[in-house]
């Protein structure tokens, strides 16, 4: 579970979220809707603390984000990038063992357990391959597995379908209402409504960094106008 | 006259070869260091300053006026007694190290933002995702450009001969002056600087050949 309260950031004096709060709840899938500036990247990356200028309070479990090490936030809130940012000069299978041995985890299991997410995710034949030499939706996949790979309880994406076809789409649907189905606590940032009326199970509306509307039920749906125009 | 001047010639190539492994060792521990130290990672107006300033020195006073000044001023100034060797590979190594920084931070500033982003969300350390993930990155982008410098190197250790260091240079201006023809004696210094700089080609041939990611 995750919880922000009343979270403002500020950067260079420009407000990109301004008292901010939400709820990413185990088991669903929560996305964060709005126009291109509204916040929804801001609001994820202060999840994994990578912001500046950030007041207000961001709990995982309970725990205050900003009372964990890097190493500790890693291994709860697992981060997907836009570009997937894959380690361009370590094979897929040592994109996802590297962050384990950082950690102290013996190569043998860290090698297990990169295997298992990598076929979870259907990647393995490509384990000893570049990113570079894989598509858009490979590398996401690989981008997940690698953010799976150090266990964490709330996995975070940040525009997954900028870059895919409609199969990897689908493809992307699949793999995020299985892991949602597994306990995982799911927070998604797009603006692809077709996507995210595909996956949500909550969606906060964002602009101008102000949630501005909320609706985690069929009911609820018909009266946020805002989203109205987008997803229903 | 190699078997005449063998002996000679060896201890120029050796002298020359041992100035050029010292200097380029140095060169690059101190370039590689300040790259980093001055690469966009880092957070430190001040550091990043002082390499500035370094590296406009370092870069900015002609490799023969250092040795120069290593040799014959520092000596002077500071009451000690350098040795010849010594004093011109740390003159040029300071003066390599200068380009060395700004080769290593250009590479290291080249390396997508993103690798950066992905380290920190996974819980890298600062150590660790130089080591492991931007460094690798950086020094395959700047490697032509830093074997250049390094065959740059190799050329400027002829200025060792300014000093009375005989090194490969030297050795055959003796040759010629005691046997009074220049022409095959060039020709065979040019040859043992092109055998080096072939040696260094074939040394980033490889090296790029490893550094192969997987680019289509």
């Amino acid at each position: 579970m995750v919880s922000v309260k009343n979270l403002t950031v500020r950067v260079k004096g420009r407000t990109l979220l301004d008292e901010v709060s939400c709820t990413l709840v185990p088991g669903r899938i929560t996305c964060f809707m709005g126009k291109s500036g509204a916040g929804k990247t801001t609001l994820l990356r202060s999840i994994i603390q990578d912001g500046s200028a950030i007041s207000g309070k961001i709990l995982i479990n309970n725990v205050a984000v900003d009372t964990l090490s890097q190493q500790q936030r890693a291994a709860k809130v697992g981060y997907v990038f836009q570009q997937f940012n894959l380690f361009i000069n370590l094979t897929v299978i040592e994109n996802c063992m590297d962050p384990l041995i950082i950690r102290g985890i013996a190569s043998v299991d860290a090698r297990a357990r990169a295997e298992k997410y990598l076929s979870m995710l259907d990647m393995m034949q490509y384990a000893d391959v570049y990113p570079a030499m894989l598509s858009g939706g490979q590398q996401q996949r690989v981008a997940i597995a690698r953010a799976l790979c150090l266990e964490p309880s709330v996995l975070l994406l940040d525009e997954p379908t900028a870059s895919l076809d409609p199969i990897n789409t689908g493809l992307l649907v699949a793999i995020l209402k299985t892991l949602a189905a597994q306990g995982f606590t799911i927070g998604v940032a797009s603006q692809d409504m077709d996507f995210v009326r595909a996956i949500f199970d909550r969606v906060y509306y964002l602009e101008a960094g102000k949630i501005i509307e909320f609706c985690d039920d069929v009911e609820q749906q018909r009266e946020c106008p805002a989203m109205r125009q987008f997803l229903f | 006259m190699i078997a005449q001047y063998g002996l000679l010639i060896a201890q120029g190539v050796t002298v020359t070869l041992v100035a050029w492994l010292c200097a380029m060792t140095l060169s690059v521990l101190i370039g590689v260091s300040l790259g980093m130290l001055s690469s966009r990672y880092t957070s430190s107006p001040l550091t990043m300053r002082l390499i500035r300033i370094y590296t406009f020195i370092t870069k900015g006073i002609p490799a023969y006026v250092q040795i120069l000044i290593a040799y014959f001023m520092l000596p002077a100034l500071l009451g000690i007694q350098i040795p010849g060797l010594v004093a011109a590979v740390g003159a040029l190594a300071l003066c390599s190290s200068g380009y060395v920084t700004e080769i290593v931070r250009a590479g290291i500033n080249a390396v997508p933002v993103g690798q950066y982003d992905a380290c920190r969300a996974l819980g890298y350390s600062y150590t660790a995702l130089m080591r492991r993930i931007i460094m690798p990155q950086a020094l395959k982008n700047v490697a032509p450009a830093l074997f250049g410098e390094c065959e740059q190197l190799l050329k400027s250790t002829s200025l060792l001969a300014t000093i009375g260091i005989t090194e490969v240079t030297r050795a055959g201006m003796n040759i010629i002056s005691r046997e009074l023809n220049p022409v095959p004696v060039y020709l065979m210094i040019a040859g043992i600087y092109l055998v080096c700089a072939a040696c260094v080609q074939a040394a980033l041939w490889y090296a790029e050949r490893r550094m192969t990611y997987g680019e289509r």
